[in-house]
This record gives C-alpha cells, structure tokens and sequence, in this order.
C-alpha cells in the first residue's frame, strides 16, 4: 500500500458514498411518477447521431449563472406556445438547507437548429418566485427565467429542465447537466424507466417554448 | 486493524440490508424488490461515469444489469460478507469490478479491431461478457479496503482530527494542491505536504 494506492482508495470511498445515495434515493421510487409519461423513446433528441450534432453544437453559457425569480414578473414572455412535456413532484417538507432549483435550458435560434440541434444550452440555479419547487411554479415561469439568460439573441425553440430537490442528487457539472439532459430527453434509443434518469426524491417539470 | 467497531449507517443501508437477507434466505419477493431497488441508482452511478459519451444510456442500463447479475449470483453464494463491508460499500465494489472490465475489455477490442478510441463508449458486446466473469474475489478484497476508509472519513478509526478527515474528504473529492489550500487555509505548498503526509499516514494505517 502506497500514498497511490491510498490516493485511489479514498476517491473510490468518495464514489461509493456518492453511490449509496443514489440507492437510498432510489428507495422511495415506487411512489415516483412515471418519468416523462406518455411521451415515445428518445423523440425529442432524435437518434444518436443528432444527439452528437447537439453536443457539438453546445456552446455552454456562462455554467451556474444565479437567476432571482422575481426578475421575471418584471418581463413578459415573448409570444408563443408553452407545453408542458412532463411533470413530476409533490414532496413535501423539504428542508431548505439542502434542496434547490437548478434549470438546464436548451435554446434554438437561427433556422438551422431547433429542440433536437439546439444552438447552446445553459445550466442555472434559480430560485422560485413562489419559494417553492419547480412543481409548484406558475406555467410560464421555467421560460421565462431562462429567457433571461438565452444565450441565443432571437430564440425560436426553449426546452427547459426544471429540477428540484436535494443538492446531492442534482447535477454537480455541466457534464452531469449534459448527461441528465440527454438521459431524459432521449437519444432516440431509450427513455423508457423514467427514475432511471433521476432520484425519485427529485421534482422535475420540461417545459417547451415556440414561437412558431 | 481498525481501532474502533464497524458502526454502518443504518438510514441509508438498513432497507437494502434486510432485503439482501431475504434474498440470501431465498425470497424471489425479495429479490425482485432488490433488483427494483438497485437498478435506478446503478444507472445513475454508470451515467455519471461514462458522462457524455455516444449512447451513454444504453451503456449504463447494461453495465448497470451486469453489476446487478454479479450482486445476485454473489449474494446467492453467500460471498458477501456483512461483517467486512456495508452492502452498499460492496455493490459499489462489484460495480466497480464490473466497470474496470468494461474498459479493459473495450480497450482489447479496439487494439484488436484498429478502431480509435473514440466516444462511443463500452460495447454492447462489452457488457454481456461481463457477466460470465467472477467478481467475488476481487470484490470482497476491495470492498473491504473501501470500507475501511469510509470508516476513517466517517472518524470511526485512523486516528485523524476532524480537520485531517475534511482534508482527506477534499482529497476524495479530487481537489487540487490550490483548492485544497483554499480549504485548508494555507499556501499551495504547505497543502501539497499535507496531502503527501495524510496519504502516507492513510496507506500506513490501511497496510496494517
């Protein structure tokens, strides 16, 4: 054994820390919502290879950019469709310490790129005007909050991931955020076991904006 | 070695701990509760591990079941040992195992076909060979060092302060000589020979 080997040790006890928290926060998934219900296997990303177009296309804005809800009301949303593409929530008593909102928005600007070939994307903590989670958010605030922060000038398209719920299982890295998104948004080849993707004690609501 | 009993967490592992008893006692329940209980949570560990990669979904969900298929068979087996590792301490051991092969196999694969290393990850071809190997050995070997340093992190043996185990925690975490001067409040330099004495120390105490 040497300081090597103990170097390793200790990241891999770092893992498997990270690891049992995933298990026990996989417990509880029987009382989770389906994830993404309804919707078919990887529709919004398309096949893999569209997939890979979108991570070449990503030019990530400004990583953890903190956003204050009530900025929004103060701005209204540019015209156009919201839908709600899914939805799952409604834990209770969440400690405040511990629990946050974070969004990973996917914009699409110019004519060439839309929701499967997004121009850029964004990760942002954000704090909910309501102070509660992304479940219990006004429709429209995920877009408008992410409008704030485009990283495109004209956006056509915004696919929004609002995400609630303890730090620890909520994505720590842009590449987290990227292989979250992928993981729920589909790659064209599996969508199907929606905790897979997430810790059931995680809300989460998708939200798409169109102007078109 | 340690200088201190086992004392595992018993909020996060207890369910799994009692489930795994059943299945050992042969309950099919049981194991299907456990395989319900563990899949979700091996994904996510294989997603974070393979990040963006080209078909990074797939690949996590297949080794995620190969992990799952090495816990069963070892578990029926009784190859697990509760008085050496917490279960969650060993399912991260297998899947540990389970990943390593993945790259080694990988690895064989593309030296063998020319193919570049390029981002498509584990192969398909990959993760079914995984199962027919044998982790117990390695796995119980393993998960019982692992355990032993989560014991120290936890401040359950060793002998190190607090503020020793938060700098060994940042170590963990894969903080740099100048992150972990920023955390310990001290220059790079000093941080360095920190970290070099608490791995010594560390590796002295886990050699026995």
């Amino acid at each position: 054994m040497n300081e090597r080997d103990a170097q390793r040790l200790l990241e891999m006890a770092h893992e498997a820390e990270r690891l049992e928290r995933d298990l026990s926060g996989a417990m509880g998934a029987a009382d989770a919502l389906p994830l993404l219900a309804g919707r078919g296997r990887g529709s919004m990303f398309g096949s893999s290879t569209r997939w890979g177009y979108w991570r070449a296309a990503i030019a990530a804005c400004a990583a953890f950019v903190l956003v204050f809800g009530a900025s929004w009301l103060q701005r209204s949303l540019p015209k156009g469709t919201v839908t709600t593409i899914a939805s799952r929530g409604g834990h209770k008593a969440k400690p405040a310490a511990d629990h946050a909102t974070m969004l990973i928005a996917l914009f699409a600007g110019d004519e060439q790129s839309n929701a499967a070939e997004p121009e850029c994307w964004c990760l942002q903590r954000f704090a909910p005007v309501s102070g509660g989670d992304v479940a219990s958010m006004a429709p429209e605030e995920l877009i408008a909050a992410s409008m704030e922060r485009a990283c495109v000038t004209s956006p056509r398209q915004v696919v929004v991931i609002g995400l609630s719920g303890p730090r620890e299982h909520l994505p720590a890295s842009d590449d987290e955020a990227r292989s979250l998104a992928k993981c729920l948004l589909g790659d064209g080849a599996s969508v199907g076991s929606g905790d897979v993707c997430l810790a059931s004690s995680v809300d989460l609501r998708v939200q798409r904006w169109s102007n078109e | 070695m340690r200088d201190d009993p086992r004392q595992p967490d018993p909020a996060a592992s207890s369910h799994l701990d009692a489930l795994a008893a059943r299945v050992i006692a042969g309950d099919e329940f049981a194991l299907a509760e456990l395989h319900e209980a563990l899949t979700p949570g091996l994904t996510r560990h294989f997603l974070r591990k393979l990040g963006g990669q080209r078909r990074a979904i797939e690949q996590a969900e297949e080794l995620a079941q190969a992990a799952w298929v090495q816990v069963w068979a070892l578990l029926q087996r009784g190859a697990y040992d509760p008085q050496r590792a917490r279960l969650t301490t060993y399912i991260y051991g297998v899947a540990h195992i389970v990943w390593m092969r993945a790259m080694r196999e990988q690895e064989r694969r593309q030296q063998r076909d020319g193919a570049s290393l390029d981002a498509d990850g584990v192969s398909g071809d990959t993760t079914r060979a995984l199962v027919e190997g044998d982790a117990a050995e390695d796995a119980l070997e393993l998960t019982s060092q692992i355990e032993q340093v989560r014991e120290v992190l936890a401040g359950r043996g060793g002998g190190f302060t607090p503020a020793e185990r938060d700098a060994l925690r940042a170590i963990a975490e894969g903080s740099t000589d100048r992150e972990l001067a920023k955390r310990l409040g001290v220059a790079a330099s000093t941080a360095n020979e920190r970290r070099k004495t608490l791995l010594a120390r560390l590796a002295k105490w886990l050699g026995g």
